[in-house]
């Protein structure tokens, strides 16, 4: 394991030198602070007494001139990222857990450059490649090889508490005899063990990993399950969970700018076409498949159009073609044109799978109506645009109108395989109106007037009561007798903002030639709509 | 041109006309690979026995069916729905109207449809044929179709007959002869009461006209078992007629 006492520090120097935020000094005593705690410092404030964990007044109290390093993870992954690819030119699978922490498996590597401790000093070097006397800020990186997870990660504390690699030799004997001196505390913060757990363990008078190492495994699973028997591997250097290595992901965004700004549709879609193929030249070298893809576009002016395209059965170079002329033609002949030439074009796939061919389904997966529905879909969008083809995702509201949104289908896919946020069976809604929900929703409502007896407009007063039983419905010329009703049920939304709304809903049967019509309306600020009908 | 093909020796005509006859012909379809399903509640006014079946078949691909009276949209939902849940997919075309909530709630599987804009912006032939093409149920209002040309309507109309579509018109309209044509009204409506209560469902009566043979009635209840409008008899109308549970305000 390679890890760094306090990444955030350095990615913070960092990204100072490269101009994105402020200037630290990394000789300076600095902290991070996260929920009101010392995440961690620099060695220069250690030095002066700060520590994790500590208040923030604590730490000004034992260093009144440390400097505080806003807390932002973006920054540190995105700074990152260069050690993670300068390292992988030496080791492919690399699991990164967090910024300034990775794990690899070493078995190949090492015997590639010649054992352990040539690795370390490997690793040491490619990983300080490039960050200089930033790395003053965080204490330098811990690199320790040992077997399992766990012993990799006290390794890697106690070497960056050191400044030299630490390696332990391989076999459980040795591991459970590296690890049996440390506190169960560790665990919390190296295997995300459960704090409360560390707690009860130290209260039975477990207090080092040898303790609970020396118990058998049979007690613990009696005593804690399946948590225990995990906890007894981890402790007697036993686990064999290996690193869940991944390559690094690559970066196949591609792009083009123009000298010139190209104003015309037919030259941009041509750049395109090159674009698209490079993307799908690569992928289909790697055997992958991208299933989602942003498209962004820079005029001149600065103006921008960007857009997330989904297709579940892969992307290839004329599909995304396709998209991106989709895409360009709404904006550029749309009702908000950009008011100069493009100059800037940018594909960024996004999701990518194993392209696994295509199979028809035999029970239950794809089947010919969907592939025939899918062809249908990708015509009627390119007839009409992207915005007009689109598939309703749930969203909740007590509102019918609310409920589901209609979302384009080129962002999410046809399949409902595109959009998470739509359950099998929408959950009830606090305030909803009970079923059936009206078969027609204006979303422009239509308005009326509601009188009572007398010929006065009925009025629902702050305190949620009607001034008169509604009696007549008018939306002229027509006059409806009301001959059921219920209401008002009073709904207030949206209190905290601008888009707060009042309203008094009432369900209505009128009279009408081809049997009662029911009517969903409602009134806001003294008017009446009528919402939805239940044709 | 028959006395010449005559006088050629029989292979060779036979050869000939092959690839004419199959095209004429078309692939062979059974019976029941022509009907889609329709919803349980419904079937008896088809002509179909509902007997152990969840959705039996009924409706016959390629028809045009039209639902008319106050009672159109939730009976083209519910036409739609049977056939949705059975797998096919729905086009719900030029009708920024309909609730998808009302759609979920009548039976449609919401994740195989999809609702296209009002066409005529753009190239409605075009639109109307690819989606035929492609999609088992296109519902289109009938506002749609008498804004549309007459010969593109038939067009449309042919083409979802030779693909196996069903062109489902919500509303009534001139401008096509539908295969099928249902008539709704609503008796009355129920769980509402004076200030209380909140609607439940309603009784519809349906007339089936088809082009050929008499008209069928039948009432039902909508919505009736989830998913399925269902076939009421006179006995349940009477015994189900006073069940309202009053809910009033009390402060």
């Amino acid at each position: 394991m390679v890890w760094c006492p306090a990444w955030p520090l350095t990615a913070a120097v960092l990204s100072g030198r490269a101009g994105r935020g402020p200037q630290f000094d990394p000789a300076a005593p600095l902290m991070v602070m996260h929920g009101q705690r010392v995440m961690c410092c620099s060695p220069a404030a250690r030095r002066e007494g700060v520590r994790p964990g500590q208040r923030k007044r604590q730490a000004e109290g034992a260093c009144p001139h440390v400097v505080i390093v806003p807390n932002d993870p973006d920054r540190d992954a995105r700074c990152f990222e260069p050690v993670v690819r300068s390292i992988g030119e030496l080791v492919p699978l690399i699991d990164v857990e967090s910024p300034g922490s990775l794990l690899l498996a070493t078995r190949g590597p090492s015997r590639y450059v010649g054992g352990d401790i040539a690795l370390a000093d490997r690793l040491a070097e490619l990983a300080t490649m490039g960050l200089a006397d930033a790395l003053d800020a965080s204490g330098g990186f811990g690199i320790g090889i040992a077997d399992g997870r766990l012993a990799a990660a006290l390794a890697a504390r106690s070497a960056a508490r050191l400044g030299r690699p630490i390696v332990v030799p391989s076999g459980p004997v040795d591991t459970a005899t590296f690890l049996a001196p440390y506190p169960v505390s560790v665990l919390v913060s190296t295997v995300g063990c459960d704090p409360q757990l560390t707690d009860l363990l130290e209260r039975l008078g477990l207090r080092r990993l040898g303790d609970v190492a020396a118990l058998s495994a049979v007690d613990l699973l009696d005593r804690f399950g399946a948590t225990g028997s995990a906890l007894h591997r981890l402790c007697s250097g036993t686990d064999d969970s290996s690193p869940a290595a991944v390559p690094p992901p690559p970066d196949f965004t591609v792009q083009q700018s123009f000298e010139d700004p190209v104003p015309q549709l037919d030259m941009l879609v041509f750049a395109t076409k090159s674009l698209a193929d490079h993307i799908d030249g690569e992928l289909v070298g790697r055997g992958q498949l991208c299933t989602r893809i942003v498209v962004e576009a820079e005029s001149e002016h600065g103006e921008t159009s960007r857009r997330v395209w989904y297709r579940a059965e892969g992307l290839r170079s004329p599909a995304i073609v396709d998209r991106v002329r989709w895409q360009l033609d709404g904006w550029i002949n749309g009702s908000d044109p950009p008011s100069a030439g493009i100059i800037l074009l940018r594909l960024t796939p996004t999701d990518l799978r194993t392209d696994s061919g295509r199979q028809q389904g035999f029970w239950g997966e794809r089947s010919q109506a969907d592939d025939d529905a899918a062809k249908a879909i990708t015509r009627v969008t390119g007839l009409l645009g992207p915005q007009s083809v689109r598939v309703a995702s749930w969203c909740g509201g007590r509102d019918p109108r609310d409920a589901y949104e209609l979302v384009p289908v080129s962002e999410v896919g046809a399949d409902g395989r595109g959009h998470s946020t739509r359950p099998v069976i929408p959950p009830p809604w606090p305030g909803a109106l009970p079923t059936p929900s009206p078969a027609i929703v204006h979303t422009d409502p239509l308005e009326i007037d509601v009188l009572d007896a007398n010929g006065r407009r009925v009025m629902v007063n702050g305190r949620g009561s009607i001034s008169a039983p509604p009696d007549l419905v008018v939306h002229s010329p027509d006059r409806s007798r009301i001959v059921q009703w219920a209401g008002p049920w009073p709904v207030e939304e949206r209190w905290w903002d601008h888009r707060f709304r009042r309203v008094a809903r009432f369900q209505i049967v009128i009279e009408h030639p081809l049997g009662p019509q029911a009517l969903l309306v409602e009134i806001s600020g003294g008017r009446w709509f009528v919402v939805g009908e239940y044709q | 041109m028959a006395i010449e093909s005559l006088r050629r020796p029989a292979s060779a005509l036979a050869t000939e006309l092959s690839g004419e006859l199959t095209t004429a012909a078309g692939p062979l379809v059974m019976a029941h690979e022509r009907l889609l399903p329709i919803a349980p509640g419904l079937a008896p006014l088809f002509g179909v026995e509902v007997a152990g079946a969840d959705a039996p078949l009924g409706l016959m691909r390629g028809h045009t069916v039209m639902c008319g009276g106050p009672a159109a949209m939730s009976c083209a939902l519910a036409i739609a729905a049977a056939p949705s849940r059975a797998g096919s997919w729905v086009a719900v075309v030029g009708e920024s109207r309909l609730g998808p909530l009302a759609a979920a709630e009548a039976g449609i599987v919401l994740e195989r449809t999809v609702f296209i804009d009002d066409p005529q912006r753009g190239d409605p032939a075009s639109v109307l044929s690819a989606l035929i093409d492609g999609i088992d149920v296109v519902l289109v209002p009938s506002s749609l179709l008498s804004a549309l040309s007459p010969s593109l309507v038939r067009r449309a109309q042919s083409r979802a007959q030779s693909r196996g579509a069903i062109l489902l018109v919500a509303g009534h309209t001139a401008a096509i002869v539908a295969d099928l044509h249902l008539t709704t009204r609503v008796h009355a409506w129920e769980g509402l009461g004076e200030g209380f209560g909140h609607l439940r469902r309603r009784r519809i009566g349906v007339e089936l006209d088809r082009r050929r043979g008499r008209p069928t009635r039948g009432d039902v209840w909508m919505p009736g078992a989830p998913g399925d409008a269902e076939m009421g008899s006179a006995e349940m109308a009477v015994s189900s007629g006073g069940s309202v549970v009053p809910l009033r305000r009390t402060g």
